[in-house]
């Protein structure tokens, strides 16, 4: 039986002044897949990720990675993910070097696990000698890049993607997705992103989970989820789920 | 491997020195103008106070006596390094009124009044050119030298009817002896003891006043720049305690707070020592004992509690902003805070100083004692009055305050009360806030 990376059971939240982001999302991620979470806008796609990175506490129900609650014991889940933000930045006044050691410094056991994660995020993020430069000198694509590559580097039981190809362009967009396929595959890391982008989550997902006002609505493989709705594309599922027009 | 708090330690030190939002506006550009205008009104006060010691200028004199004493004045004038030039009419004088010292005229009977022993008088005009600092001091040279010349007339006629001039100048006078709590000191003049404290009981804590404001400030920006420059998400889902996150940013923002302060300290050292320096006439032997009475008579201990109160207040200034700054999204409105603390804090320590601490009970002391910054102005005035428990806790009630407050910051800063909160509701669509409760 495979492990369950991910155990998310009747998971709800109520923000401050009582607007309700999540309203018992329940869903689960195998060792090794990576899992979508696609929906509209306020679906609680963010709020989910965020509630397993431990950042923001759920108001009911459980959220498990590794069998570690994220409410009770977030010191030990905090040990098995990375997480990349979707409107993550970096310290602009250091160079992509510092700030990659920085990171490793947190997670690497002895100076020469540290040197191999950041030899390893250099080259994922394909920044050559830019990587020395400060990072206020980055493009967003570059900034991005460097993103995945802190996340990706320290070999996380569990890397928690929020939109990783947010605002990028196409090029750029492609060679994210590219590092995490290949990344994930080649290390056998679980990966949970979100995204609103149907061709990516096609491309880069084994199961998708459709959260529509804070539940999962619909849950599976891409080629499942068209089938099922007999629908050409994830687009398609996605709009017939949420109500959206007819394409 | 470096542990969590140096990691982040270094990080911060990195970011300060390299981010010209804190480093040139904070600390560089503040310093180097304090400094300057220090240094101009040190400079120029010295060159205008030396400029109107030096003997010398130029007089220009009206003389409608004409008698001996008129005369002897004017040489002794001259004999003073003053050039003295001669006009008929104080109408001619004003026209050539340049660069001139004054005008000085002696009245017919001026010399007449003088050998019949009657006070002579002398006209002074002085035209006034400018304020500055410079041309009011040369306006009183005048005077200085007139003065002079009174005192020696006035010791050559004493001296001719067979009298001591101290004696006729003072027949009455006294020596002054100071008591602080029940030490005496003899044969002291009183600025030589209120010197040393209101160096203690006020240059210190305005001093540390204006440390915690610095401290503020640099807490306050140390955490609005993590959300700034969106990595707090980021920094807190990696593993690292949140402790060793709030003591590695209180550290460097008390490191460069403390060498800023310094810079500040030595810039106004040097200003009041240039200052003092022109004035001084006490030996620095009758100093000594002057301070080792002081030291005596408020208690050894006084200058420890200070310095104790001094930190304490320092780091409840640093808990204090740092808590304010984690419910704001930028640099910006980190600084607003951090003006919110100084404000009141620099107020409390001024209200400090109006109050007489010394008429109150024992009890009502203590409690004073208590009150955060503001009692940093009444260690001194507790150890006179040899109300040492209350001096403690003047000493330490801010550190207990410092810590209560930096414990709820680290507290806070492990739940989501650092995103959701906010102090300044602001529309941004950027702004984390918004996306957290919208999303």
């Amino acid at each position: 039986m495979p492990t369950q990376v991910v155990e998310v059971n009747d998971l709800h939240k109520v923000y401050p002044g009582g607007k309700e982001a999540l309203k018992g999302l329940s869903f689960t991620v195998e060792e090794g897949e990576i899992y979508g979470l696609i929906g509209p806008n306020g679906a609680g796609k963010t709020t989910t990720l965020r509630i397993l990175a431990t950042i923001l506490e759920p108001t009911s129900g459980t959220a498990r990675i590794y069998g570690y609650d994220v409410k009770s014991e977030p010191e030990k889940v905090r040990r098995l993910i990375a997480y990349l933000p979707e409107e993550a930045g970096a310290y602009k006044y250091l160079s992509g070097l510092e700030f990659l050691d920085f990171i490793a410094s947190f997670y690497a056991e002895d100076e020469q696990e540290k040197r191999r994660m950041i030899q390893e995020a250099w080259k994922i993020s394909g920044l050559g000698m830019r990587i020395k430069d400060k990072i206020k000198t980055y493009s967003k694509g570059m900034l991005r890049r460097l993103l995945i590559a802190k996340t990706l580097m320290v070999h996380p039981k569990l890397a928690i993607l929020d939109e990783p190809t947010s605002g990028l362009d196409v090029i750029n967009s492609t060679r994210v997705r590219r590092i995490i396929k290949k990344y994930t595959r080649e290390y056998g890391v679980t990966v949970l992103l979100s995204s609103h982008n149907m061709l990516e989550v096609e491309y880069l997902c084994d199961r998708v989970g459709i959260i529509h006002e804070g539940r999962i609505v619909a849950e599976g493989s891409p080629a499942e989820l068209k089938s099922m709705y007999g629908a050409e594309n994830l687009e398609e599922v996605f709009a017939k789920i949420v109500g959206g027009e007819e394409i | 491997m470096r542990s969590a708090f140096l990691t982040i330690f270094i990080k911060e030190m990195k970011s300060i020195i390299r981010d010209p939002k804190i480093l040139i506006t904070m600390i560089i550009v503040p310093v180097v103008l304090t400094g300057l205008m220090y240094g101009i009104m040190g400079a120029m006060t010295t060159q205008a106070v030396k400029q109107a010691m030096k003997p010398g200028g130029e007089i220009l004199l009206v003389d409608l006596d004409h008698g001996y004493w008129a005369e002897n004045f004017i040489n002794y004038l001259t004999s003073h390094k003053y050039t003295v030039t001669r006009y008929n009419d104080i109408d001619s004088a004003i026209k050539n009124y340049d660069n001139a010292l004054c005008i000085l005229v002696i009245p017919k009977g001026f010399s007449e009044n003088l050998t019949r022993g009657y006070t002579a008088y002398l006209q002074v005009y002085y035209k006034i050119r400018g304020i500055s600092f410079t041309s009011m001091m040369m306006g009183y040279k005048v005077y200085g030298i007139i003065r002079q010349y009174s005192d020696m007339l006035s010791k050559q006629i004493l001296e001719k009817a067979g009298l001591s001039p101290e004696y006729v100048s003072s027949p009455v006078n006294s020596t002054s002896n100071i008591v602080i709590g029940n030490i005496i000191i003899k044969n002291i003049e009183p600025s030589q003891v209120t010197g040393p404290l209101l160096m203690l009981g006020l240059f210190v804590p305005l001093i540390i006043g204006l440390l915690a404001g610095f401290v503020a400030q640099l807490s306050a920006t140390s955490i609005a720049v993590e959300k700034e420059q969106k990595m707090l998400e980021t920094l807190l889902t990696l593993p690292l305690s949140r402790f060793s996150l709030i003591a590695a940013k209180v550290t460097a923002a008390f490191i460069v707070s403390l060498i800023g302060g310094g810079a500040y300290f030595a810039i106004m050292a040097w200003y009041f020592s240039q200052m003092s320096s022109l004035g001084a006439t006490n030996s620095s032997a009758s100093s000594s004992i002057a301070l080792s009475a002081l030291v005596k008579a408020v208690g050894v201990q006084t200058p420890a509690v200070l310095v104790i109160a001094g930190f304490g207040t320092l780091f409840l200034a640093l808990g204090v902003a740092l808590l304010l700054a984690m419910f704001v999204d930028d640099v910006r409105s980190a600084q607003i805070i951090s003006g919110y603390i100084i404000a009141p804090l620099m107020l409390s320590i001024f209200i400090g100083l109006f109050l007489d601490i010394t008429s109150m009970s024992p009890i009502q002391q203590t409690a004073i004692a208590a009150i955060p910054f503001a009692n940093l102005v009444f260690i001194l005035s507790l150890g006179l009055a040899g109300n040492y428990t209350a001096q403690l806790v003047a000493g330490f009630s801010s550190w207990a305050y410092a810590i209560i407050v930096l414990y709820i910051a680290s507290r806070i800063i492990g739940t989501e009360k650092i995103f959701t909160m906010k102090l300044f509701k602001r529309k941004r669509r950027t702004s984390l806030g918004f996306h957290l409760l919208t999303r």
